[in-house]
């Protein structure tokens, strides 16, 4: 029983990852692969917090919020000006950046050999300490933030954000500042990503930097797409999807030898297949061009 | 002109302000009240003065300079590549101006990006009929009221010109509109903005001929009543030259030739002379 609870708790996670995603480059229409940075960035903040400042589990990430999105202003400020393509590569400069600090700064992260032993996160006292408990808990709190991303997707900010999406040239005729939309956008959905990464860091009570590498930006980016991006529904139904496809293909009766590699491929042509099907995805509103 | 006094001093919104409170004295009472007649100000509403730009290396305005008083229709026209919307772009802000300057209500808004020239009053329908296809018309008019609001006239959210009857439904994405559909849309959402200074490439363009008659009429009566003015991008000669003050022709980036009785040049033989021809100013 607890392996599914256990994977319920790895959707609720990466459905709050997609659906900030979702808010840049779905609604926003920025194709930003730094994702895992902010991602990783929330929960090393979380977790020194609480392991060097003493602070309790949502206080910490009630300051890893901001404190991600403050940082994501460093890559916003000066990429958004660039053009498309040219925005994707300096994303994908600061997720290498990022993934080489956590790293390097051996003396704040321990580098390669991680941080263990986070404390269990508690609620009112009583601590979270077995896999259903934190499902019951990382329901909560992804749910408290998809609802955040429903109010602002729903809200005129969330019009303005489709609006620079569809014609940044009609967008500032209508005297909309697109620069500024578009990163405010970006450190919001910085900030949000935050939250899974305490809810990760809570939940394993152990990280290390191979958990926010480029590959796990890829995975999230695939939640949004295969979901459907700018649909509010679609990086939650892409994350399901994607964290119980693996295990649902546990299931099948195959010979070890060529088990791990047969699933993969499965895995692969999966994906392939129904992209073919849905090119917007499985809930489709918006294209990538 | 006061342009020494404001050029590069003081924040730049309260520039932007000065400039509106100025154009709505000039327009009276505001939307629907009884607006200053015609070109009675007599000062320009818009300048551009001795303009170049270009894409890249590539140079389409050579120095371009002209001038829309308060409530006052002027009309460019000239062949197509003359560089008539190339020359809107710089005004709205859109392109920067290798050379000269752009001053609204005398002052110089040349360094100032497009929606700060927007707040401060400029309406730009872009050629072709620019419409966020993901949001519905409603969102258009909203988005257009917001600006509006922004410019202290307080939008209607309505739009000002009858064409929802355009439209097969208010709540749809706009992206499933006609061409002429879409254009109807940009048209009604840039002038619920309530703009002061309005900039029109070509607004009529695949409108049905009694759509086109009727939005082509409603900004001139726009700019009669309210003292609205319009810098108008026209290819249809024939019935934008009647309703405006004053004509411009832009050829090669230059302006060619200019007229204060615009309907002189629908005269036999008149523009194919001052297009063709070797005519300089008229
Ligand atoms: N985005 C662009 N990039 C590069 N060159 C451009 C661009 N837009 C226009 N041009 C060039 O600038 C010149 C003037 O174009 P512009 O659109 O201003 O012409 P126009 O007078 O509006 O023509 P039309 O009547 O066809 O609308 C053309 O030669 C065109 O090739
Ligand atoms: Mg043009």
């Amino acid at each position: 029983m607890n392996y599914i609870w256990h994977i319920l708790v790895m959707i609720s996670i990466y459905a709050v990852l997609a659906a900030s995603l979702n808010l840049v480059a779905g609604y926003t229409g920025l194709l930003s692969l730094c994702h895992a940075a902010f991602y990783g960035i929330g929960a090393y903040a979380t977790t020194l917090l609480m392991m060097q400042m003493g602070l309790g589990f949502f206080p910490a990430m009630a300051l890893a919020v901001p404190l991600t999105a403050l940082l994501s202003l460093l890559i916003a400020i000066p990429s958004l000006r660039l053009r498309g393509d040219y925005f994707v590569l300096a994303t994908l400069g600061f997720q290498i950046i990022v993934f080489s600090l956590l790293y390097n700064c051996v003396r704040l992260t321990r580098g390669p050999y991680g941080i263990p032993g986070i404390p269990i996160p508690s609620l009112f006292g009583v601590p979270v300490d077995t896999v259903f408990k934190y499902f019951l808990f990382s329901t909560t709190i992804s749910t408290g933030a998809l609802a955040i991303l429903w109010l602002l997707i729903r809200s005129p900010f969330g019009r303005l954000l489709r609006a620079v999406r569809d014609d940044e040239v009609a967008a500032a005729a209508l005297g909309k500042n697109v620069p500024a939309v578009k990163t405010m956008a970006f450190a919001l959905g910085a900030g949000l990503a935050a939250i899974p990464g305490a809810m990760f860091a809570g939940y394993m009570r152990y990280i290390d930097p191979t958990s926010f590498t480029v590959g796990e930006t890829i995975f999230i980016l695939s939640a949004v797409v295969i979901g459907g991006a700018g649909s509010f529904w679609g990086p939650l139904v892409g994350s399901a999807f994607l964290v119980a496809l693996p295990e649902a293909l546990r299931l099948i009766q195959i010979p070890d030898a060529v088990a791990a590699n047969l699933r993969q491929v499965t895995y692969g042509l999966l994906l392939v297949v129904l992209m073919r099907i849905r090119p917007r995805g499985i809930m489709g509103e918006y294209e990538f061009k | 002109m006061n342009l020494e006094r404001d050029r590069g001093r003081g924040p730049r919104v309260a520039r932007e302000f000065s400039v509106l409170r100025r154009l709505r004295e000039a327009v009276g009472a505001g939307p629907g009240g009884p607006g200053a007649t015609g070109a009675q100000a007599g000062r320009p509403a818009l300048a551009v003065q001795g303009v170049s730009a270009g894409y890249g290396k590539r140079e389409v305005l050579r120095g371009v300079s002209l001038e829309v008083l308060q409530g006052e229709i002027v009309a460019v026209i000239g062949p197509n590549g003359a560089g008539k919307s190339t020359l809107l772009k710089v005004v709205a802000g859109l392109l920067p101006a290798s050379q000269g300057h752009v001053f609204l209500c005398g002052d110089d808004v040349t360094s100032l990006p497009a929606h700060r020239r927007a707040h401060a009053g400029i309406g730009y329908m872009i050629q072709g009929g620019a419409v966020f296809p993901s949001l519905t018309p409603d969102d258009h008019l909203r988005l257009a009221s917001l600006v509006a609001r922004r410019r202290g006239i307080g939008g209607t959210g309505q739009p000002l010109v009858p064409f929802s009857a355009t439209f097969p439904s208010r709540h749809g994405p706009a992206g499933l509109l006609s061409g002429g559909q879409r254009q109807a849309l940009a048209v009604a959402s840039i002038l619920a903005s309530n703009p002061a200074v309005l900039l029109c490439d070509e607004p009529s363009a695949g409108l049905a001929p009694g759509v086109a008659r009727e939005l082509m009429e409603q900004i001139a009566l726009l700019s009669r009543e309210r003292a609205l003015s319009v810098l108008w991008v026209e290819q249809r000669v024939g019935d934008v030259l009647p309703l405006a003050d004053r004509a411009v022709l832009l050829r090669d980036g230059r302006p060619a030739a200019e007229t204060s009785s615009p309907r002189e040049w629908l005269g036999d033989g008149v523009l194919a002379e001052l297009t063709f021809g070797g005519a300089t100013r008229g």
